[in-house]
């Protein structure tokens, strides 16, 4: 102000574009890994992997939960969470099998499907905002809850009738470009828009790192709460399309279960923190083809299903870890390595 | 045999490219209370982080009673009887007090279970020199911070300790307290144990220390016989300049009322708050800490709601639900605790400032970053924020200068009414200075202040009128001209039963 003795510093931007910097970023370490692992494809069956549709069937068998991914990540970035997903889907898929089998228009039946992921949305995010009940408990509450109510009205029977562009979005390649990835990579930069860029996008982070300043600086916490949830349930509701797609066209009442941990694994992979307010948006997408051409290599290696859980297991807790080794930590378990010794020079 | 309990030579502490520590000295008497002083991210901290042994400096020597020492962990400087009182007391809220003086090392019966007897037992005689009104079986949340400080003390106690840090104990204490605690550590010093006293307050200084040391800029300035340095002389090696006066002189112009109280009330918290702010006029709220005045200006910045009264801004009567009600209708507030309330700490400068106005930002829908950048770039440079940048975040700076980035994050809001909960809580001296500096403009550029200050200099320092309250009531409102430390102690002590004939 009026104070000549003190100078005011420069706070211009300084830190300029660093290339060794970007190149050990988490989401360049996700490529590498996609790419570590195609090389040990082509390596290992070199003609599977380039015989026509292989590559495009890999993609295509992890884009049923892509979309619920991308929710996800704005649902993590709060540091809330949503266990209920899985059941969301299978309720958004019976909502639109049965209003088909009621002879609806089909374009109705998937809005009311989507629509229907919304209000179980609406449903968890009320809970959770209004009632500041954990996010957790909700979520694993109303799991039941959703997968209950299909499992009281499916029973055993299996819905069948599904509109047609199910299954062509599900397996069909437009210019050798698998449908659904487009539609993905689509649907991924909208929310990569809106986290990175838009006013929406800032409050989650702001959120997720403190929901209490955020309250303090004039914002709607409450309602930017229940409306993640409701993208999420919306989502699961899109998810639903392409997950049926995918499971040929029928839906019965247990299908699904432990996609959600498929999903949150995939967010936490892609450098979401659960803890809320650290991302971004590629990282999880990147993390979403490492998972599916992981779980098909090691299916082609003849790992059989129950070694890959425990494989697929091991490997996130080491992502989980990657991050948090930086030079301090590995200062201190030098220091605890040498300490051990030298304890005797302090006791003295 | 050395003359020093405890001595250190040329100690360098770096973390990365940041020298905390730059060639450090420092000598403590046996038996002395040694006052630590110097601004917000002078070393301090990091200082006692290097005794502790929590970090291992990167040279230079340690003596403990002449003997070089290495430490790797706060264990080994506990084995060696150093202990460190923390200024946000760091134990375990719902255990017992007996459970957390001997958290660590309990004591075991023959059969290797807790010998809880013995424990409770050695804690009450741990106590009771301290404090009378400690029951060493209560969960320690249920204690005062005073309280809970004087059970860290009994825990260092336990453990034979020769050296005691303490940093910044009086910060959250009342007059009383601070009385109290000041006789225990004259206690502790006469039983020949030597204390680290580390404080902003010259009083404590006066009061406790023979010796200060200053710290500045991570480097170490001097030691002097506290009877021997003057205040000014002190205040002038702290922030490195001369400062001619402590409260910078006002020159705005008082205009119309702009916010008017009428008869607040919550139960439970407050009652019947009356009062006006003029435009460019600073009201003082002030009153022992608990006397509810955070929770008035929560109240009229839309956290807490009243149960009845009026708030008229200009006149017209709002309903504040929300903090989005107040800001829309020009009322802001600097809450009481920046780190949890004011600050995303993780989050660039630049998007704490634009925080509450980022609609202000949108270009074809989305934000546009260098709008936000510029503006906030302006704004901080207007009160001299120190950072390396404005992407760094708030987390790397000192109190004073995170203090300045809540004010610039109110300042992009269009407000008539700024409510400033402690501006200057944990600020040093220095900053402390232009934090009334900026108050000062703000109020000559026309906005009504109102500012909670339990510090009475401060009080009559900044303010034109007081308001005084106990107890959830007001108990005094004093122009300030005819306001004097007297009349405002008198009137935050009031009695309940004074204040009911009163009103």
């Amino acid at each position: 102000m009026s104070n000549p003795k003190l100078i005011s510093r420069d706070l211009t931007v300084k830190d300029t574009f660093k290339l060794s910097k970007f190149l050990i970023s988490w989401e360049m370490i996700l490529i590498y890994i996609l790419l570590i692992i195609n090389i040990a494809l082509i390596i290992s069956q070199p003609s599977l992997y380039f015989a026509n549709g292989t590559l495009s069937s890999i993609i295509q068998s992890g884009m049923d939960l892509s979309f619920m991914v991308l929710a996800m990540i704005f649902v993590l970035m709060i540091g809330a969470i949503d266990v209920s997903v899985a059941s969301i889907m299978i309720v958004c898929s019976m909502v639109t099998g049965l209003m088909m089998d009621a002879n609806f228009p089909s374009f109705l039946c998937v809005i009311c499907g989507i629509l229907a992921g919304g209000i179980c949305g609406i449903f968890n995010g009320l809970l959770i905002a209004k009632l500041k009940m954990p996010a957790v408990i909700v979520t694993i509450s109303t799991s039941m809850l959703f997968r209950g109510i299909v499992k009281i009205i499916l029973d055993v029977n299996v819905l069948k009738n599904f509109p047609k562009f199910y299954s062509t979005v599900a397996w069909e390649n437009l210019l050798g470009i698998p449908i659904s990835l487009i539609f993905f990579l689509i649907a991924a930069t909208i929310f990569g828009i809106i986290l990175h860029h838009s006013k929406f996008g800032r409050e989650l982070y702001m959120i997720g790192n403190n929901p209490t300043t955020t309250l303090y600086s004039g914002i709607n916490v409450d309602g930017i709460q229940i409306l993640v949830f409701t993208i999420m349930g919306l989502m699961a509701g899109i998810s639903s399309i392409f997950f049926v797609g995918r499971m040929g066209g029928g839906v019965s009442s247990t299908m699904g279960t432990g996609y959600e941990l498929n999903v949150i694994a995939i967010c936490v992979l892609g450098g979401i923190s659960t803890n809320g307010g650290k991302g971004r948006v590629y990282g999880p997408v990147i993390a979403t083809l490492i998972m599916a051409f992981l779980i098909y290599t090691l299916g082609l290696m003849g790992v059989d299903a129950n070694s890959r859980k425990i494989l697929i297991g091991l490997i996130l807790i080491l992502a989980i870890l990657i991050p948090h080794i930086n030079k301090e930590s590995i200062k201190q378990f030098k220091q605890n390595l040498s300490g051990k010794s030298k304890k005797a020079s302090v006791t003295k | 045999m050395s003359n020093y309990i405890l001595e250190l030579k040329d100690v360098v502490k770096t973390f990365g490219g940041v020298t905390a520590l730059n060639n450090v000295q420092f000598q403590l008497k046996r038996g002395e209370v040694h006052a630590l002083m110097g601004e917000n991210g002078a070393g301090k901290s990091t200082f006692i982080k290097v005794i502790t042994g929590v970090h291992q400096p990167d040279s230079g020597i340690m003596l403990l009673e002449g003997e070089s020492i290495t430490l790797h962990s706060t264990s080994d400087s506990a084995k060696l009887g150093i202990a460190a009182i923390y200024q946000h007391v760091t134990a375990f809220p719902d255990l017992s007090v007996t459970e957390n003086i001997f958290m660590g090392q309990e004591i075991m019966t023959p059969f290797h279970t807790y010998n809880w007897t013995a424990m409770t037992k050695r804690a009450k005689a741990l106590i009771a020199p301290l404090s009378q009104d400690i029951d060493v079986t209560k969960p320690m949340n249920t204690l005062s911070v005073a309280q809970q400080q004087l059970v860290e003390i009994a825990k260092a106690l336990s453990r034979d300790a020769r050296i005691i840090i303490m940093d910044e104990p009086t910060a959250s204490l009342t007059k009383t307290e601070c009385e109290e605690l000041y006789q225990i550590v004259e206690r502790l010093r006469d039983d020949g144990v030597s204390i680290i006293f580390i404080t902003h307050k010259f009083e404590d200084m006066y009061r406790l220390a023979t010796r200060v040391t200053v710290f500045r800029d991570s480097q170490y300035i001097g030691t002097w016989d506290v009877d021997k340095i003057s205040n000014s002389k002190l205040i002038a090696e702290m922030v490195g300049r001369e400062l001619d006066q402590m409260y910078p002189h006002k020159t705005s112009k008082i205009g119309d009322v702009v916010l008017e109280v009428n008869k607040l009330s919550k139960e439970g918290y407050f009652k019947d708050i009356s009062f006006k702010v003029r435009k460019g006029e600073i009201l003082a709220l002030t009153g022992l800490v608990g006397a509810g005045r955070t929770e008035v200006c929560q109240t009229l910045f839309g956290i807490m709601t009243a149960d009845s009264g009026s708030i008229l801004l200009e006149g017209n009567e709002l309903t504040i639900k929300s903090p989005i009600d107040a800001l829309k209708n020009g009322i802001g507030l600097l809450p009481e605790d920046r780190q949890l309330q004011g600050l995303v700490c993780e989050l660039p400068i630049y998007q704490n400032v634009s925080a509450p106005v980022l609609k202000n930002f949108l270009k074809k829908g989305l934000l546009d970053q260098e709008a936000e950048i510029a503006n906030a770039i302006e704004l901080c440079s207007k009160i001299q924020v120190k950072a390396k940048d404005i992407v760094a975040p708030p987390s790397s700076l000192s109190g004073g200068n995170q203090q300045k980035v809540v004010f610039s994050k109110l300042l992009s809001c269009d407000l008539k009414v700024l409510i400033l909960d402690e501006p200057t809580k944990g600020i040093d001296v220095g900053a402390k200075y232009s934090i009334y500096e900026i108050m000062n403009e703000l109020a000559s550029n026309g906005y009504a202040i109102i500012v909670v200050s339990s510090e009475m200099p401060e009080v009559l320092g900044t303010a034109d009128r007081i308001v005084v309250m106990k107890s959830g009531r007001v108990t005094g409102e004093f122009a300030i001209a005819d306001a004097t430390q007297e009349k405002i102690l008198e009137a935050s002590l009031m009695k309940h039963s004074d204040t009911e004939q009163g009103a």
